[in-house]
C-alpha cells in the first residue's frame, strides 16, 4: 500500500490525538485512588464536626 | 476401632472428646477423616489455604499415646481445628491471604497455636482469608489469594470476611472449630453469614503474638465454633496474659457457667426497630422469633439506643491509619498493587496521608465512646442486636457491611463498629434463615463478661436448634 505524505501526516496526528486522550482519561486506578482520598476526606470532616472537650485524651487502654 | 461417621463432623467438642476417650475411634483416625474432608471440600468453598496433614497426623499419634496412658489435657485434646492464615505456623507458609506475602514463612508458631498444641488440639490446616484481613477496606469478596469465600449454604453467596475460610470450614464440618480474628467485624460477620457461633473476645484477652497486625488497638483473636459452649472451651484454652503482646490485658478466662447469673437476673438492652424496620424484610420474621425466644428465657428487657457517635468514620480512620503504618513498606514499595482488590490497594495508599491530627482526634473521640458504653452498661448487663441486618450477599455484589434497607433507624445500628472501638466482647448466635441463608443475633457485653455472654448464649441455644443445622452442600 502506498502511503502519501498527507495520509502519513494524518496518521501521525491521529496517533498523537489518541495518545493524548488516553493520557487524559482517568484510569480505573486513578478513580480508585480518588475515591479513597474522598472517603478519607469525608471521614475527616465528619470527625471534625464532633464536639470534643479539650481535656479528652486519646484512648490507649481498653480495659474495663 | 472404627472410622468416624459423618455425624462426627458436626458434633460438638464435648461430644467428639467423649468418643475419643471412649476409644470409639483414635485421634489418628479422626484426624485422617477431617483432613480428607478438609482437602476434598475445602477448595469447593475456597476455604483452604494450606493443608497440614503430615504434621497433624504426627500430632494425632502423640495424642493417642497420651490417651493410652490416660494423660489427659482437657476437652480440646485430639480435636482437629483450622487457623486463619494470618496466624504464624512454624516452617509453613503464612500468606496473610495476600500475593505479596505468598512465600512468607515464620520460624515460630503464633502464641495461640502454641497454647492449643499444649492442650492437645490438632491443627489440620490454614484457612483462607480476605487479603491483609481487609486492611484499608476492600470492595469485593474476591479480595483474597484464594478467591472469594463461597458459602456452604449456597456457593453463589459470600461467606463474609475477613475470616472467610474459618466461617466456611466450620459451617461445612471441615474442622472441629476454627480460629479467626476481628478488627472491625471479621469474626462476627462470617459467623453470622455461615450459620456458626462466633466469639469476639474482649480486647487484650487473647494474645496476638505471631498474628498479622492490622490495627494494634483493634485486633482480637477468637473462635468460630458449633455452639456457645464450644466457644467457651476454646476461649478457656487460648485466653491469658502475654508480656510479649503489648495489648495483653494480663487476664485469663475461667469458664464457670455455675457462677453466671441466671437469665432472670440479667437486664438486656435492645432496640425493637433493629428486628423489624432496620432488618432486611426477608429476615424480619426470624429476627422477631429470636427476640421472642430471648424474652422467654426470663431476662428483663429494656429499650435502648446506641450512643450517638460517628462510628464508621472513627473505625475507618483508626484502622486505616494504623494499617498504613504497619504496611508502609508494602505501600511505598509499590507491591501493594499486587493485591487482588485494587480499591483496597488505593485505600491503603490514601491512608498513608491521613493526618496525625485526624488519627488522634478519632482516638480522643474513642475515649468518649468507651465512657458512653461504660455508662450504658450501668443500665443494662448486655445488648442484643442482629449481627447483620441481612443474609449473605451474592459473591458478585460489592461488599456492604451495613446492608440495611434504605435509611437506617438509629436503634443499635453501628454496634459492630462500636463494640470493636470499645473493645467489648460479643457472641454471635445463629437465629434463623432468610431466603435459605443463615442470619444471627449478637450479645454484646461489658469487657471481660464472656462467662455471662456464653451463659445466655447457651440458654438461647438450649431453646433453638439453628446452630445444629447443616448446610445442604456439605456432603
Amino acid at each position: 500500500m502506498d502511503v502519501t505524505r498527507r495520509s502519513f501526516a494524518q496518521m501521525l496526528a491521529l496517533t498523537a490525538a489518541v495518545d493524548e486522550a488516553e493520557a487524559q482519561a482517568p484510569s480505573a486506578e486513578d478513580e480508585d485512588l480518588k475515591a479513597a482520598h474522598e472517603q478519607a476526606r469525608s471521614y475527616s470532616q465528619q470527625l471534625a464536626k464532633f464536639p470534643l472537650p479539650r481535656a479528652t485524651e486519646p484512648a490507649f487502654r481498653f480495659e474495663a | 476401632m472404627a472410622t468416624p461417621s459423618d455425624d462426627i463432623f458436626f458434633s460438638s467438642i464435648s461430644e467428639v472428646s467423649a468418643k475419643l476417650r471412649a476409644k470409639e475411634f483414635s485421634a489418628v483416625e479422626l484426624t485422617r477423616a477431617f483432613c480428607d474432608r478438609l482437602e476434598r471440600l475445602g477448595p469447593r468453598y475456597n476455604a483452604l489455604a494450606l493443608s497440614l496433614r503430615e504434621q497433624a497426623i504426627r500430632k494425632a499419634r502423640e495424642v493417642d499415646d497420651d490417651l493410652k496412658i490416660d494423660r489427659t489435657r482437657g476437652p480440646l485434646q485430639g480435636i482437629p481445628y483450622g487457623a486463619k492464615d494470618l496466624l504464624a505456623v512454624k516452617g509453613q507458609p503464612t500468606t496473610w491471604g495476600a500475593k505479596p506475602y505468598a512465600g512468607q514463612v515464620f520460624d515460630e508458631d503464633a502464641r495461640v497455636i502454641q497454647i492449643l498444641d499444649k492442650a492437645g488440639a490438632i491443627l489440620i490446616g490454614k484457612l483462607a482469608m480476605i487479603e491483609l484481613a481487609g486492611g484499608g477496606g476492600f470492595r469485593f469478596a474476591s479480595a483474597s489469594l484464594t478467591g472469594p469465600g463461597l458459602n456452604p449454604w449456597d456457593r453463589t453467596r459470600w461467606t463474609g470476611g475477613s475470616s472467610s475460610g474459618s466461617g466456611a470450614a466450620t459451617a461445612a464440618g471441615l474442622v472441629g472449630f476454627a480460629l479467626g480474628s476481628e478488627t472491625g467485624g471479621s469474626i462476627l460477620l462470617p459467623s453470622a453469614m455461615c450459620g456458626v457461633t462466633g466469639l469476639r473476645p474482649t480486647y487484650g484477652l487473647v494474645s496476638r503474638r505471631g498474628a498479622m497486625a492490622l490495627s494494634w488497638t483493634l485486633d482480637k483473636i477468637g473462635p468460630l465454633c458449633r455452639s456457645a459452649e464450644d466457644c467457651a472451651l476454646v476461649l478457656r484454652a487460648i485466653a491469658g496474659g502475654d508480656r510479649q503482646d503489648p495489648g495483653s490485658a494480663g487476664k485469663g478466662f475461667s469458664y464457670a457457667p455455675q457462677f453466671a447469673r441466671k437469665p432472670q437476673g440479667i437486664t438486656l438492652g435492645y432496640a425493637p426497630v433493629d428486628f423489624n424496620e432496620a432488618a432486611d424484610p426477608s429476615a424480619r420474621a426470624d429476627f422477631e422469633t429470636a427476640l421472642g425466644v430471648v424474652k422467654s428465657l426470663g431476662v428483663k428487657m429494656r429499650e435502648v439506643e446506641i450512643p450517638d457517635f460517628p462510628y464508621a468514620p472513627l473505625l475507618g480512620t483508626i484502622m486505616n491509619a494504623e494499617a498504613a503504618s504497619i504496611f508502609e513498606d508494602l505501600i511505598r514499595s509499590g507491591r501493594v498493587d499486587e493485591l487482588a482488590d485494587k480499591r483496597q490497594a488505593a485505600n491503603l495508599k490514601a491512608a498513608v496521608e491521613i493526618p496525625a491530627t485526624d488519627y488522634l482526634r478519632a482516638m480522643r473521640i474513642r475515649t468518649l465512646v468507651q465512657e458512653a458504653f461504660r455508662k450504658l452498661f450501668l443500665e443494662v448487663d448486655m445488648l442484643l442486636t442482629p449481627t447483620r441486618s441481612a443474609p449473605a450477599p451474592k459473591i458478585t455484589e460489592p461488599v456492604n457491611f451495613n446492608a440495611a434497607p434504605g435509611p437506617i433507624p438509629r436503634g443499635l445500628n453501628g454496634m459492630l463498629q462500636a463494640g470493636n472501638l470499645a473493645g467489648l466482647p460479643a457472641l454471635s448466635l445463629p437465629c434463623g434463615f432468610a431466603g435459605g441463608m443463615p442470619i444471627a443475633i449478637s450479645l454484646v457485653g461489658r469487657p471481660f463478661s464472656e462467662n455471662q455472654l456464653i451463659a445466655i448464649g447457651r440458654a438461647f441455644q438450649s431453646q433453638t436448634d439453628w446452630h445444629r443445622r447443616r448446610p445442604p452442600t456439605a456432603s
